[in-house]
């Protein structure tokens, strides 16, 4: 317990903020350097569980980076180090006994831009299930309705299974690939602004979902919309130039932030973000 | 504070559990197949130059059995050459700065079709057609290449000064087709004065001493070997922004003024990489030299001679040289002189073109 | 300068045409009387040739096929006609025998050729425009699917086919592999760069010296040494053949698989890996489930474009294999079916052999053409395919992107 408390600095996070939550994501000290530049320094952050998490920050301060240690895709990324702590449901993400896929299947992800398999909506859902083998027709018809569903997508898409998922609508693919993480049934899930591409009606629509599936994921949000983090977000960290600023629940950081930049940030003074 | 359950058993899970083992097993396996074919890639490369090299037999009397073949892949080479760059240079200049793009679009994909036409169909026109051909007609090819320059230039003139503007603004970006009447003219008017020369004192010295000689190598080999000057020195001109030249046109330059003070000496090296790796392809040529130079070990470089490419001599005496003889190791020596200057040729051009991508990505 | 360009290889184009046109073109038969000095001959001829000076006829070839060939200068030409009623007559073998009337003709030596040996009887001087296609077409037709004495091209396009189908069968998954490990595991270290170096030179080596590494290294080496072990006394192994000829060209090809793979590779967008990795797909996984379908038109391309290339190369065949006359086909109804180590014939080889064999320059000049024609439309035509499936894929992968 102590060491926990020892890791956060009180400026940062009110001490008792977490208190008695379960943490879905920690980070440690994480530290994270690009070939020619430093994209975190020394960041600590929890993340609790069946919780909405939202990040916000002025463009290139590092939520991308951030959110993509907590599943490794870092290392998808040539000349990315990571130096630090993350751990992920208790487990240390970089340990060497770490199995990528598995670590990978509990942590889902949606990315900024829809990116659904060029293939049918159906076999888009099921891409994940596939690998744990599953060959059964009525399972995998089963599995790909219920994540269908639990996306909202299925009254949509019911009747198009076998069309290419490339022609459904920004929207519908957004919540196609929330069905994909949905479907292989992870703990966690990280979203790295899901909905800066979709318009008005969808990014709402999006915004409903990411409510309901509080009560059963932990959720981790990457967002260049303020009023989005305000709505959907149970907690709020502020990130500038690779630091955490600011961690507190949603509601105090928005009415009541304790540093002046993060009070900058929000009220727009500071706006020079969307890159 | 409690810690959740590092592993929630749903029946999904445990699937995932029990198969990770061989999931793991199959990436391991990939990554086995991968090394090996990076392995035998690397195999590969080693192997070809140490196998010439181990067979290569330098024997007393080599220079005089090698040399003239060397002499003779290295005439053939300049000759196509010579008729390489200005086509396909010409050709490359036009297409990446004045074509319109659907001209562009279509045209790169029809070079390429011309690059994969077989060599030995090449070399069968130049042996049986283009070789009698020249045999009559070297004076109305000479007429012909003597006079092209400055027909263009004169039909240029012609064009600029004489043609309305309204002509010129319709057909502004297809000025090249209307080159093709005068070009049409050209060859005719140069087929009847090379008739018309024929009985000169002139014709007897141009005369060719044989049908297959340097000149008809030199024209078939060049038209095999425009269409890689063509692409390579086409990519490095259209690798140059466009707005460069567009600047330069701001300040007051020409079309070809621009063309010529800054984007070719900014394509310069792309155009110098396709020149080499075009002489390159020309000394490795076989078919069209097998077929058309006559394949007599001379060392001159008279057009008018016949000659033996290296290249040529390996697809002659390969077959029949016995293993381990003297001739063997001679064909072998020669094979590992061209392997050699083309590898450098090659990796000269790596480095230029790695120098125009330097260049340009720094514009 | 474009145009020109255009130009002349539209002329190298329409030149082969016209040319491949005059194998199949029915000859008219003349009757000939001429001063020689043997003193007044007449003869029944074919007229291959005329201008102001003189005319080359082909007499009846009862001999064999080529060697009938006679000039004549107009000056000692007494009597030329035309007769309706000749006639000529094609043998399975290629040769050809003049005469008027329907009745079979006599031999010198008295014999008459068998009904069942005549391919072709046609009134050679009075052929309407119909007739004259219809003859050209089933010649042309005859001379794709007919054997090699016949003058057909038929051993050397299936000894092509197989011989690239079987190098593909080689170069593809190799090829594939290479261009996985250099694109997606491979990354920039040093390794990378030698090999990749190592790949670019490879495809600037002269495709020559590969058949002579082919022949050391395969015919002289590898298969020298199975004789040896083997105990038999003819070469079997230790000469040119089918397999040494198709591993040849894989090397070959190597290089053109893996560039256009990997161009292929390099269009499929990262965001479509990384949501197949973020789903806890392996690497393995990943490419095969996600980037090799997407990519499955560049390979395609790759496997077009190795074919063409491989079709269209003639040089280092001679060294590893192709022959002039195979006296049996690579792929039979005989077991193993398909025979690796047996010599073959080759398109391109028997371009370049038509072009300056002796035997019977006229008609083998004509049918050098005709299998330069066909060679080319197949390997052209074949690249013209690759660039369609590129363009297509460049489409997919810009929809893909947006």
């Amino acid at each position: 317990m102590s060491a926990r408390e020892d890791a956060v600095d009180a400026a940062v996070m009110p001490p008792d903020l977490l208190a008695g939550r379960e943490l879905a994501l920690e980070a440690r000290g994480l530290s994270l350097d690009y070939s020619e530049r430093r994209a975190l320094d020394a960041v600590n952050l929890q993340v609790p569980r069946r919780r909405v998490t939202a990040l916000i920050g002025p463009s290139g301060c590092g939520k991308s980076s951030l959110l993509r240690c907590f599943n490794r895709l870092n290392d998808e990324i040539a000349g990315c180090r990571v130096s630090g702590e993350v751990r992920v449901l208790g487990l240390d993400a970089y340990a060497e006994t770490t199995a990528l896929p598995e670590l990978r299947r509990r942590v889902g992800m949606v990315f900024q831009k829809p990116n659904p398999f060029p293939q049918s909506v159906a076999d888009n859902v099921a891409f994940g299930l596939r690998l744990a083998g599953l060959r059964s027709r009525l399972e995998l018809d089963d599995r790909v309705e219920a994540a269908l569903r639990a996306a909202g997508l299925w009254e949509e898409v019911r009747d198009r299974l076998d069309d290419s998922a490339l022609r459904l609508s920004a929207g519908q693919q957004q919540r196609l690939v929330i069905a994909r993480a949905l479907a292989v049934e992870p703990e966690v899930l990280l979203m790295d602004e899901p909905a800066s591409m979709l318009d008005p009606i969808s990014t709402l629509r999006f915004e409903e979902l990411v409510v309901a599936l509080r009560e059963r994921y932990s959720v981790l949000l990457v967002t260049h919309n303020m009023q989005q983090a305000a709505r959907v977000a149970d907690y709020t960290a502020f990130l500038q130039a690779g630091r955490l600023l600011e961690f507190d629940a949603t509601d105090r950081i928005f009415t009541n932030p304790r540093l002046r930049g993060t009070e900058d940030y929000i009220t727009g003074r500071m706006r020079e973000d969307r890159g | 504070m409690p810690v959740p359950d590092p592993h929630p058993a749903s029946p999904l899970a445990l699937r995932f559990a029990r198969r990770a083992a061989l999931r793991a097993r199959r990436e391991c396996w990939l990554q086995l197949g991968l090394r090996l074919a990076a392995g035998f890639l690397a195999v590969l490369a080693l192997a070809m130059p140490l196998f010439l090299l181990g067979s290569a037999r330098l024997t007393p009397d080599w220079a005089p059995r090698v040399l003239p073949l060397l002499a003779g892949s290295l005439k053939a080479a300049l000759y196509a050459i010579v008729v390489a760059v200005p086509l396909g240079l010409g050709a490359a200049i036009w297409c990446a700065r004045f074509a319109p793009p659907a001209w562009r679009a279509l045209l790169k994909p029809l070079f390429e079709l011309f690059e994969a036409v077989p060599a030995v169909v090449l070399g069968l026109i130049a042996a049986l057609l283009l070789a009698p051909w020249l045999l009559q007609h070297v004076l109305s090819l000479l007429v012909f290449v003597a006079l092209l320059v400055p027909l263009m230039i004169a039909a240029g003139f012609v064009w600029q000064r004489l043609a309305p503007a309204v002509w010129q603004q319709r057909c502004a970006g297809y000025e090249v087709a209307l080159l093709l009447a005068p070009l049409l003219a050209l060859a005719a008017l140069s087929l009847a004065a090379g008739d018309a020369l024929a009985a000169t004192a002139w014709a007897a010295l141009l005369q060719p001493l044989t049908p297959w000689n340097g000149l008809v190598v030199g024209l078939m080999l060049g038209l095999a070997v425009m269409p890689t000057v063509f692409s390579l020195a086409e990519d490095a001109l259209f690798a140059v922004p466009a707005e460069l030249a567009l600047g330069a046109q701001a300040l007051g330059a020409t079309r070809w003024q621009a063309l010529w003070r800054l984007l070719l000496p900014v394509a310069a090296p792309g155009v110098v990489a396709a020149l080499l790796l075009g002489f390159s392809r020309a000394l490795g040529e076989t078919m069209i030299v097998l077929m058309a130079s006559g394949n007599t070990p001379l060392t001159n470089v008279s057009p008018l001679t016949g000659l033996r490419s290296i290249a040529a001599n390996l697809a002659l005496e390969a077959p029949q040289a016995a293993p381990g003889s003297a001739g063997y190791g001679l064909l072998l020596l020669s094979a590992l002189l061209l392997f050699g200057i083309c590898l450098l040729l090659n990796l000269l051009a790596e480095q230029v073109r790695g120098r125009l991508r330097r260049r340009v990505a720094g514009l | 300068m474009a145009g020109l360009c255009l130009l002349a290889l539209a002329a190298v184009l329409a030149v082969l045409v016209q040319q491949a046109v005059r194998a199949f073109a029915p000859v008219p038969v003349a009757e000939l009387r001429w001063r020689s000095d043997a003193g007044e001959q007449q003869m029944l001829a074919a007229v291959v040739f005329e201008d102001a000076h003189e005319l080359v006829v082909r007499g009846s070839e009862w001999q064999r096929r080529g060697a009938e060939y006679r000039r004549i200068a107009r000056a000692d030409l007494l009597q030329l006609d035309w007769p309706a009623d000749a006639r000529s007559l094609r043998l399975h073998d290629g040769r050809e025998i003049h005469r008027r009337g329907l009745a079979l003709p006599q031999a010198p030596d008295g014999s008459r050729p068998a009904a069942a040996d005549v391919a072709e009887d046609v009134a050679s001087n009075r052929l309407s425009r119909g007739e004259t296609a219809g003859l050209m077409l089933r010649r042309a037709w005859d001379f794709v699917a007919g054997t090699a004495q016949g003058g057909g091209v038929f051993p050397a396009l299936v000894g092509t086919v197989v011989l690239v189908l079987l190098m593909s069968v080689l170069v593809m998954p190799l090829g594939v592999l290479l261009a996985l490990w250099l694109h997606e595991y491979a990354g920039s270290g040093r390794s990378a760069r030698v090999l990749r170096a190592a790949m670019a030179n490879l495809a600037g080596v002269p495709a020559v010296i590969y058949g002579l590494f082919g022949l050391v290294l395969f015919v002289n080496g590898v298969g020298g040494g199975v004789d040896a072990l083997m105990h038999s006394a003819t070469p079997r192994w230790g000469g040119g053949g089918l397999l040494w000829s198709a591993l040849t060209l894989a090397l070959l090809t190597l290089p053109v698989v893996v560039i256009a793979t990997e161009e292929g590779l390099a269009r499929v967008p990262a965001a479509l890996r990384h949501g197949a990795l973020a789903l806890g797909a392996t690497r393995a996984e990943m490419l095969w489930r996600v980037v090799l379908p997407v990519a499955r038109p560049a390979l395609l391309t790759a496997f077009i474009l190795a074919v063409a290339r491989a079709a269209g190369e003639v040089a280092p065949l001679m060294l590893v294999g192709a022959v002039r006359y195979a006296p049996a086909l690579p792929l039979d109804g005989e077991f193993p079916y398909l025979h690796l180590s047996r010599q073959f014939m080759h398109l391109g080889q028997s371009v370049y052999d038509l072009a300056l064999a002796g035997g019977d320059a006229p008609r083998d000049m004509a049918q050098a053409h005709a299998a330069a024609l066909l060679l080319l439309v197949v390997v052209v035509g074949l690249n013209a395919a690759a660039i369609v499936v590129r363009n297509r894929l460049r489409e997919r992968a810009r929809e893909l992107a947006v």
